[in-house]
């Protein structure tokens, strides 16, 4: 069958948001519910963007972006939409959705989806937004299996009473009067993930199952996300920890420069002219590199970063705990697939 | 495209430079922008960044950049840095978005120029995908930003300031596709241009076009006309050759804590031939 023009057939829709909401303490692994997050109509749904709110403990983190930490694993029916659990702030690139001071407009200086409430409230917002590549066809009764994850990042250790966070997903889109036989051919949008914790200056690539395409039909690309997630504990002066993406220090007032990255496709060309600043790939506004390309099937990028050069900082001295720094590389695409 | 590469194989190339204080430079090696496969691409985007760069500052206030292609300009000489691209947040990155993609061969490359008050350490790239060469003398769209520039307005005073004829202009035979026009303010020492809301000063703006239509009629406050997250205005309108915008800024400092600065810029696209035969 023809692709179906999405357009065209969601022309006289009206909008529609779903959501389901849950608490995550650290490690926990969990579904939202799937009838909430279904289409309950009895035409069919288009999908376009899915949006994720997490809000914080009520604790005093210098900064709290949890976009790489809380992680979801996505299928629409039987049509896979991640490769595996995937950080919410790597599924679409970042956009100014939060400041650093909750009083005034300033661009977010680290973290740049939450906001750091301050004095005006206890807790840190996110806000992650991924505008599907192509909207997501969902015909009546179908549901929108959302397993949702967060890391152990050791936060637990710093504030053990305080550790829950809360996390509301939604699906955004719109309905339509018409009736869709099965059939159709239409896009299904798809994520995968590539992820290195470093636990010392090093070398890490990843591997042929990680940014690849798995599926029996061409695997359009629209692009690469490269985020650095930094977990920084302070057993000493726990308001000093922080768990931040793209953002370094104490105080957070600099962006992490990615390590030297390069970039290959599995048939061995070249993307990068060899190892790069990863800031030169991953545009630091957006952390995104537009690619445009299809991948056919068992096609795929091999990412090397080269962390050598030094790793930011995760333990204050004299702090009892840990943290942790990680490189997170999404693939972000669709393909064509029958309903 | 001589078959031997993936159509569309996605490639970025990327130079450093520096520059310094109250200086001026460039890329002195300009091969590093040459893909590794000698062939044509196509540019989707051009960043400039500058490294281990504060965010909370802008590269508007104290950068300029000037960019060649080949014969083509795509800058008017010198302009404000913060006004080749919309503002994201972050300042430090600049990413020049073309709709219309760049065709660059390693004979013709962008080449930037940069000058700085401070010193920097620039990082140039370009973002794309390999090219099919295009016949000699085939057309494509080369971007053009030019700009008109405020001068300062000191605390307690006001001002009344009007773009020259060639500043928001075609200088072309062709027309100029004009796809937004960005306002950027300062204030000349903390150099924020968005900044917080309360004590900024009144800055109003009329805008009219070398027919003397009214583009922006009333004197209209900055941020109505610039949307103040990306300090952007989309217009997607077409300026005749020679034609131009002119801009009235009304600059009310009275009550402002720190001296006052505007820029304006333009940003459109053009159709010219390209220069060598690949």
């Amino acid at each position: 069958m023809e692709l179906l023009d999405i357009e065209e057939f969601f022309a006289d829709s009206y909008p529609v948001v779903v959501s389901d909401s849950i608490d995550l303490d650290e490690g926990e692994n969990k579904q939202l519910d799937s009838q909430a997050l279904s289409n309950f109509f009895d035409t069919p749904m288009v999908i376009d963007e899915v949006r994720v709110q997490i809000q914080s403990p009520d604790v005093e983190l210098q900064a709290a972006n949890y976009g790489g930490s809380v992680r979801l694993k996505m299928s629409a029916g039987r049509h896979a939409l991640s490769s595996t659990y995937v950080p919410v702030g790597c599924l679409g690139p970042t956009f100014d959705g939060g400041t650093r001071d909750s009083t005034s407009f300033q661009a977010g200086i680290y973290s740049p989806e939450s906001i750091l409430a301050g004095e005006i409230l206890p807790f840190h917002l996110g806000f992650f937004r991924w505008k599907l590549p192509r909207p997501l066809v969902v015909l009546p009764g179908t549901p929108l299996e959302t397993k949702i994850s967060r890391q152990v990042e050791g936060l637990s250790q710093i504030y053990p009473d305080d550790t829950t966070v809360s996390v509301n997903v939604a699906y955004a889109g719109r309905v339509t009067k018409k009736h869709l036989q099965r059939g159709q051919t239409v896009p299904v949008p798809y994520v995968g993930l590539f992820e290195n914790v470093f636990t010392s200056a090093s070398v890490a690539t990843s591997g042929q199952l990680d940014l690849y395409n798995p599926f029996q039909s061409p695997l359009h690309v629209q692009r690469l996300i490269g985020r650095w997630q930094n977990i920084y504990l302070d057993s000493s002066v726990p308001d000093l920890s922080f768990i931040s993406l793209d953002a370094n220090g104490i105080y957070g007032d600099t962006q992490i420069d990615f390590p030297p990255t390069q970039i290959r496709t599995f048939s061995g060309f070249s993307v990068t002219n060899g190892f790069i600043p990863g800031l030169s790939i991953w545009e630091a506004n957006t952390r995104s590199f537009p690619v445009n390309i299809n991948l056919e099937r068992g096609e795929g990028f091999q990412v090397t970063i080269d962390a050598t050069g030094g790793l930011p900082s995760t333990q204050a001295e004299g702090s009892l705990y840990n943290g942790s720094n990680a490189s997170l590389v999404t693939m972000v695409g669709w393909r064509n697939e029958i309903l | 495209m001589n078959g031997k590469f993936p159509p569309d194989l996605p490639v970025i190339t990327e130079t450093t430079f520096s520059i310094p204080a109250n200086g001026e430079a460039g890329p002195s090696k300009l091969s590093d922008l040459i893909n590794q496969y000698k062939m044509p691409m196509w540019v989707d985007e051009i960043r400039i960044a500058a490294t281990g760069y504060a965010d909370f500052f802008s590269l508007f206030s104290f950068t300029s950049t000037r960019i060649l292609f080949g014969r083509y300009p795509i800058t008017h000489d010198f302009v404000p840095t913060g006004v080749l691209a919309p503002r994201w947040p972050g300042d430090g990155h600049v990413v020049i978005r073309l709709h219309k993609p760049l065709y660059v061969t390693p004979a013709d490359l962008p080449v930037p120029m940069m000058r700085s008050t401070v010193a920097l350490t620039i990082r140039f790239s370009l973002v794309g995908r390999l090219a099919t060469p295009l016949p000699s003398n085939a057309k494509i769209w080369v971007p053009y930003i030019t700009s008109f520039n405020g001068t300062s307005v000191a605390v307690g005073t006001k001002s009344k300031q009007q773009s020259k004829l060639t500043d928001l202009a075609n200088p072309f035979r062709s027309p100029l596709t004009v796809r937004f026009f960005i306002g950027r303010r300062t204030m000349t020492t903390a150099s924020v241009d968005a900044g917080t809301i309360n004590n900024q000063p009144s800055m109003k703006l009329r805008m009219s076009n070398h027919l003397g239509r009214p583009v922006v009629r009333d004197p209209t406050p900055f941020f109505d006309v610039f949307n103040v997250r990306d300090q952007a205005w989309a217009v997607n309108s077409v300026l005749a050759p020679g034609g131009y915008f002119l801009a009235n800024v009304d600059v009310d400092a009275t009550s402002a804590t720190e001296d006052q600065l505007f820029n304006i810029g333009m940003f459109g696209y053009r159709e010219e031939r390209i220069q060598w035969s690949t």
